[in-house]
């Protein structure tokens, strides 16, 4: 079974993945949007959504890939930086990131790549717009253009959210 | 060098777990089994403090097999083994003082 979804919350994403498992489905494949299924036991299995150094394919991505499946958890497929793994449910709980340093550490790394891209969307939004106004563009062009900007909106919003994730984890190591 | 204290848990941890050559998963379990289960280290925790201790000169990378699957090992170096002597006796001052003040009092 393949379902298109936009997800921008790796968080959310993880939950979601998680109940389709509740109910016998288990992903095995994720390609720009496009998530796909297969049919596992219910609640076989614990999903993670983490965001690699480095881009999948590379020899560093990798060797981090190789690391965690010694650990026990299973690769089931990446996309750019961003790789999904499961465990077996029977064998207890499944983390990645086990104290507040490393967590820290991993929303500083998603806000900051989707700060980039959100900043590459607006760039690309306006020059896509100056260039539109050189000449008379039909409406087809302009709602591209929203698009895009829309896009841009979506992935700062998110960039904001990790930022806020960040600073409430933050405040857990305050006394 | 005391600015590296006071180490956390995971650090501590993983430094006695490295006082013999270990692999990854080796680390997690023997950290599991000194802490009678209640510490079980994420593995992007324990990448990323491996890799920190790496820099660091703490441990060093004790054997790498290329061409087979085998994992790769960790060992503490001997700049590792002092912060953990440093960090060992930090510890101890805690607890003498604690012992010291809440001793008739609690």
């Amino acid at each position: 079974m393949k379902i298109f979804k936009l997800y921008l919350d790796k968080d959310e994403e993880e939950i979601w993945l998680n109940e389709m498992v509740s109910s016998g489905w288990a992903l095995n494949n994720f390609f720009f949007g496009v998530y796909t299924f297969e049919r596992c036991e219910e609640n076989e299995f614990v999903y993670k959504i983490d965001l690699m150094d480095s881009f999948s394919g590379t020899k560093s991505s990798m060797e981090y890939i190789k690391f965690v499946e010694e650990t026990g958890a299973e690769y089931v497929s990446s996309w750019g930086r961003w790789v999904f793994f499961r465990k077996p449910a029977s064998e207890g709980s499944f983390e990645l990131y086990t104290d507040v340093d490393s967590q820290i550490r991993l929303y500083q790394k998603i806000r900051n790549m989707m700060g980039v891209v959100a900043l590459l969307e607006f760039v690309i939004g306006f020059s896509q717009l100056h260039n539109l106004s050189q000449f008379n563009a039909g409406v087809g062009y302009y709602s591209l253009t929203g698009v895009i900007f829309l896009l841009g909106a979506g992935i700062g919003y998110a960039a904001l959210k990790a930022h806020n994730k960040v600073n409430s984890l933050r405040k857990q190591k305050v006394i | 060098m005391n600015k590296d204290l006071p180490l956390t848990e995971g650090v501590f941890y993983i430094l006695l777990a490295l006082i013999k050559p270990n692999h990854g998963y080796g680390i997690i379990q023997d950290v599991e089994q000194m802490t009678g289960g209640r510490l079980v280290l994420g593995a992007g925790t324990l990448y990323g403090a491996i890799n920190t201790m790496l820099d660091k000169g703490w441990i060093k990378l004790y054997s790498e097999e290329v061409t087979s699957r085998k994992k790769k090992e960790y060992m503490i170096t001997t700049t590792g083994k002092e912060i953990l002597k440093f960090e060992t006796e930090r510890l101890e001052e805690l607890i003498k003082n604690s012992k010291i003040v809440m001793e008739d009092r609690i």
